[in-house]
């Protein structure tokens, strides 16, 4: 019988290797952010280049560094078909020519679309390295990249000692493996733009809605953080979330968070995919009270409504004066996508005492354009539609929409547009026969 | 979707106008191939008429691209309206071809 350490062994290979099998056309899927595993990308990207491999189908969610450098590179645009579950910056320009494709989706449901409309060839991801029982760990990832580990012919793992072992639901044994390589390279980090002069006021209310003992979805980004800064004197605070960021460290290292008053996984943070700085993974390595799940978890509104004062908190592109949401589409384009927004959405007013929280600037462009707009843009999708928005949050005010008619709705999101805009705002309210 | 041929010396230039599309870019495709094929491998397109171009004609432009340059040859551009230029530095294609002003500066680039 192969012990954990000889079939290892016996599965370790180079990355040139480990390729080798891959044929033209065939639908790779690879882990996503931080596990994206530039070896193996790169050995895949240099079959493309050599012309020794075409026709490959890729599929990313949120693309990053690793992948973009390699099979999302422009000058592959001609042998690979590249569809993105969830827009980034690397994929937009792509998208946006039609040379990559975006899939619509909730974030919660990736893995079942994956597991039953792709028929996928092989994944490629990095794990933590092997334990003495021959378990590695999905690490920042465990979204869908757990499901499609073990729903494809072949799946090819990038032991990196960087990447860190997490607890949960999270171990993918080395018997489920169809080859290893073995690459230590620094984890992508995820830096956020500087804080916004609106950030201050926008964290204040926000910390407002928030109770002590609640359960926390917190997204990643320079007003989370600022949002975080603010729960600094909250208590017993609880962590539930889909992406685990740096903001959270903070507040676990502090104390604040501590998941006591969690109904489900009581001390524990769990996330399903991590995306930070070096030293959060630092933090979360080895660390029995981080635990991860599949996306299907995390994001199942119903598991998300398990825990009491559950707040979620993300963030819109535009609001109309219905109340409909935009949160991923900017000038008739893919700039995002659904994500988990609308599974925490509903998620969270479902839980008991629960609040979801959409929180966005009243303005872009430097104050020039209105994100209160009277419709949506034309061709903009409806990420949240009217009947599931609860809280609006801008530095101008919080309104809760819930129960509210279309006289009072358009009222109260007129009153936390930027003042500038709100003459006009009324007018065209006036034009719409909602007041 | 239109093309038209012509030699300037050693250089052959094709120019593509109207709709280079999903329904037009085997048809570009098949010409470029066609040259390559016959070892015409320094090629111009002159894209003055072209008024829009999808993935799909992208798409073949790179291809065709890594064929002739297999070859010792090339596909270089020239001539491009702005929402066809937009389209290449969106996509990251400005980076991948040699792109000239006007045919004749496109064609002399073969004989530098």
């Amino acid at each position: 019988m192969l012990t954990p350490k000889s079939e290892y062994r016996r599965k370790l290979t180079t990355p040139e290797r480990a390729v080798s099998g891959i044929k033209s056309g065939s639908t790779i899927v690879h882990g996503l952010a931080a596990a994206e595993p530039p070896a193996l990308l790169q050995a895949i990207a240099d079959r493309l280049r050599a012309g020794d491999l075409h026709d490959l189908k890729v599929h990313s969610l949120l693309p990053t560094g690793n992948v973009s450098k390699s099979l999302l590179s422009p000058d592959l645009s001609d042998c690979v078909q590249a569809f993105s579950w969830f827009v980034s910056k690397s994929s937009r320009s792509a998208v946006k020519v039609g040379l990559n494709y975006y899939v619509p989706n909730h974030f919660h449901q990736v893995p079942r679309l994956m597991r039953e409309n792709l028929d996928i060839d092989v994944t490629v991801t990095m794990v933590s390295p092997m334990d003495k029982s021959g378990f590695f760990s999905f690490g920042t990832a465990n979204d869908y990249t757990s499901t499609v580990a073990r729903c494809c012919k072949r799946l090819i793992v990038e032991v990196n000692r960087n990447q860190p072992r997490v607890f949960g639901d999270s171990l993918l044994h080395v018997s489920e493996v169809d080859a290893i390589v073995e690459h230590t390279s620094p984890l992508i980090e995820f830096k956020w733009p500087g804080p916004r002069p609106e950030d201050d006021a926008i964290g204040s209310m926000v910390a407002d809605l928030v109770p002590d003992g609640a359960t926390l979805q917190l997204g990643f980004g320079g007003l989370p953080n600022v949002i975080a800064m603010k729960l600094v004197n909250h208590k017993d605070l609880g962590v539930h979330t889909e992406v685990f960021g740096p903001a959270m460290v903070e507040l676990i290292k502090k104390g604040v968070v501590t998941g006591r008053r969690k109904n489900m996984h009581t001390g524990k943070h769990v996330f399903t995919v991590a995306e930070g700085t070096r030293q959060m993974y630092r933090f979360m390595h080895d660390n029995p009270s981080m635990e991860s799940y599949p996306v299907s978890y995390t994001n199942d509104p119903a598991v998300i409504a398990g825990n009491d004062n559950m707040i979620s908190i993300n963030s819109i592109i535009q609001v109309d004066l219905l109340g409909q949401c935009n949160a991923e589409s900017l000038g008739g384009s893919q700039y995002s996508g659904t994500g988990g927004q609308l599974d925490y959405v509903r998620g969270a007013y479902n839980s008991r005492g629960g609040k979801s929280i959409l929180a966005f600037y009243s303005t872009a462009k430097s104050g020039q354009v209105s994100r209160v707009v009277p419709r949506l843009d034309s061709g903009a999708v409806i990420t949240t539609p009217r009947m599931d928005v609860h809280y609006l949050v801008t530095e101008y005010g919080t309104v809760n929409l819930k129960g509210r008619s279309t006289r009072d709705r358009a009222l109260d999101i007129i009153g936390i547009a930027h003042p500038r805009f709100r003459e006009s705002l009324l007018r065209e309210a006036e034009n719409m026969y909602l007041l | 979707m239109y093309l038209a041929e012509k030699q300037t010396g050693n250089v052959n230039v094709l120019s593509v106008g109207g709709r280079l599309d999903a329904y037009s870019a085997a048809e570009a495709e098949k010409k470029i191939d066609s040259l390559i094929e016959t070892g015409k491998v320094k090629i111009v397109l002159n894209l003055n008429s072209l008024e829009y171009i999808s993935s799909s004609g992208l798409r073949v432009f790179l291809a065709q691209l890594k064929k002739a340059r297999k070859q010792q040859g090339d596909i270089k551009l020239c001539c491009m309206k702005p929402n066809i230029k937009e389209v290449f530095d969106i996509a990251g294609f400005t980076q991948l071809f040699n792109i000239a002003g006007d045919e004749a500066e496109a064609v002399a680039g073969f004989n530098a």
